[in-house]
């Protein structure tokens, strides 16, 4: 795909709109607090628009942003190391919404491959072929991520709640 | 409520905000032009006058000088085989000369009428050891002995005092096997000799392998006569000149007696004369009598 400058203006507008918030979210997964994951999905859209990159079709596309942006995020995590912040921002992620958040700190509790999977299959409906495609793993390895996560995510909570 | 449903429910409540996204929006398309701005001017620094490759850089001009140092590593090639072969070919010619020099050397009568070197002693008025000396066409010059490499195929000799200098030097082995003793007046008969006398010894020393000594080439009437000995031995003086007699050979002053008996030589010689005649038509010089 090749645009001038308007029409690249309106396709960053459109992903940004399409897949912000899919992008956002698989960020606050990793780094778990909302400017950080902001700042990510800024960090994959600047990068976007600087190599503006060509893909046959979009779901090209969409496996490189997710990709970028998990990468961006396991990045600031390796460099911060001080996940301990999550504990602290539960709450005020928490104040005047409805959903359990206690999920989440269930959720950052697991182990990343197995977050990311979880985080993929069931808030963003990916199929089991799309992860592996995204993640360059192989389709039984993903299942078996995801059996294990879906495992540790409902056992944990399961103590959690209890 | 699974957990995994619980989940999904609560991410889906977390999206970005409508701040958040223009920031990332007016981030991106800053981000976009920049990139815009840095390539174009990445390409303008980039874009380069064309420049005009110089002449033996250019293919034409590759492939010409390619083929010239093809044609001309070839003709050096062909010259250098050309030269080779007209080495080799001049180098077989002179075997092949030599060869046929070495060839000729022994063979005594066609050696006469190819001029081979002679040496020829020196005049009877000259004193006793002057020795040998180049007289007719030979390029060998010699003192008073003979060298074997240089030895002509035959000898010419003035007068029989030339003889006595030249006996004593005078090896067995040597390759010269017949002698022409020439008279005093040599220098008068020289054509007679060089046309009748030598020719006629050389053919001679091929029926009969022994020294011929000639002394004397005479003209009468249009008759040639050449007169000489015959003998196996040097050891004896010339008294007289003669035809067509018997002329016993005495012992050489310098040659003792019982040397020459020990070695079996005998002191004879045997007189021959021949008489030709020049015939009107061809020039030629025909034997008329012997």
């Amino acid at each position: 795909m090749s645009y001038n400058r308007l029409q690249q203006e309106e396709h960053i507008a459109h992903i940004l709109d399409t897949y912000g918030d899919l992008l956002y979210r698989m960020s606050l997964s990793i780094v778990g607090n909302r400017a950080d994951a902001e700042d990510m999905v800024q960090d994959t859209f600047v990068t976007y628009a600087e190599q503006a990159p060509e893909f046959p079709d979009e779901a090209h596309e969409k496996q490189w942003l997710v990709k970028v942006v998990r990468n961006n995020s396991l990045m600031l995590v390796r460099k911060n190391k001080n996940r301990e912040r999550i504990l602290s921002e539960q709450a005020e992620i928490s104040v005047g919404r409805d959903a359990d958040y206690g999920i989440l700190e269930v959720l950052d509790s697991i182990p990343e491959k197995y977050r990311t999977v979880l985080m993929l299959h069931y808030v963003e409906e990916y199929r089991v072929e799309e992860i592996a495609k995204v993640l360059k793993k192989s389709v039984s390895a993903v299942k078996m991520r995801l059996s294990r996560g879906r495992d540790m995510l409902a056992e944990r909570y399961k103590e959690k709640m209890q | 409520m699974k957990a995994e449903e619980q989940l999904k429910q609560t991410m889906q409540q977390e999206k970005l905000s409508d701040d958040a996204k223009k920031r990332i929006l007016e981030a991106s398309l800053r981000a976009a032009q920049a990139s815009r701005a840095a390539n174009a001017e990445s390409m303008a620094a980039n874009a380069k006058p064309e420049r005009t490759k110089p002449f033996y850089m250019r293919p034409l001009f590759i492939r010409i000088s390619s083929c010239v140092a093809a044609c001309a590593v070839i003709l050096l090639i062909v010259l250098a085989v050309k030269n080779a072969n007209s080495v080799q070919k001049d180098a077989d010619d002179r075997a092949g000369q030599a060869r046929e020099a070495a060839t000729e050397r022994y063979d005594p009568a066609q050696t006469v009428q190819q001029n081979v070197p002679t040496i020829a002693a020196s005049a009877p008025d000259s004193s006793v050891n002057t020795g040998v000396e180049n007289y007719l066409d030979s390029d060998v010059a010699h003192d008073g002995e003979l060298s074997p490499d240089d030895e002509p195929l035959y000898i010419t000799i003035q007068s029989g005092a030339g003889l006595n200098a030249f006996a004593p030097t005078y090896k067995k082995d040597s390759k010269a096997k017949f002698i022409c003793v020439f008279p005093t007046d040599y220098e008068k008969q020289r054509e007679l000799f060089q046309l009748i006398a030598i020719p006629l010894i050389a053919d001679l020393y091929v029926e009969e392998p022994v020294y011929f000594v000639t002394n004397s080439v005479t003209e009468e009437d249009g008759i040639i006569t050449v007169s000489g000995y015959r003998t196996n031995s040097l050891g004896y003086t010339m008294e007289a000149d003669g035809a067509g007699e018997t002329a016993s050979g005495t012992e050489h002053e310098g040659v003792a007696s019982e040397d020459r008996a020990s070695n079996g030589d005998t002191f004879e010689g045997t007189a021959f004369v021949r008489r030709f005649q020049k015939d009107p038509v061809t020039g030629e010089y025909v034997l008329i009598e012997e």
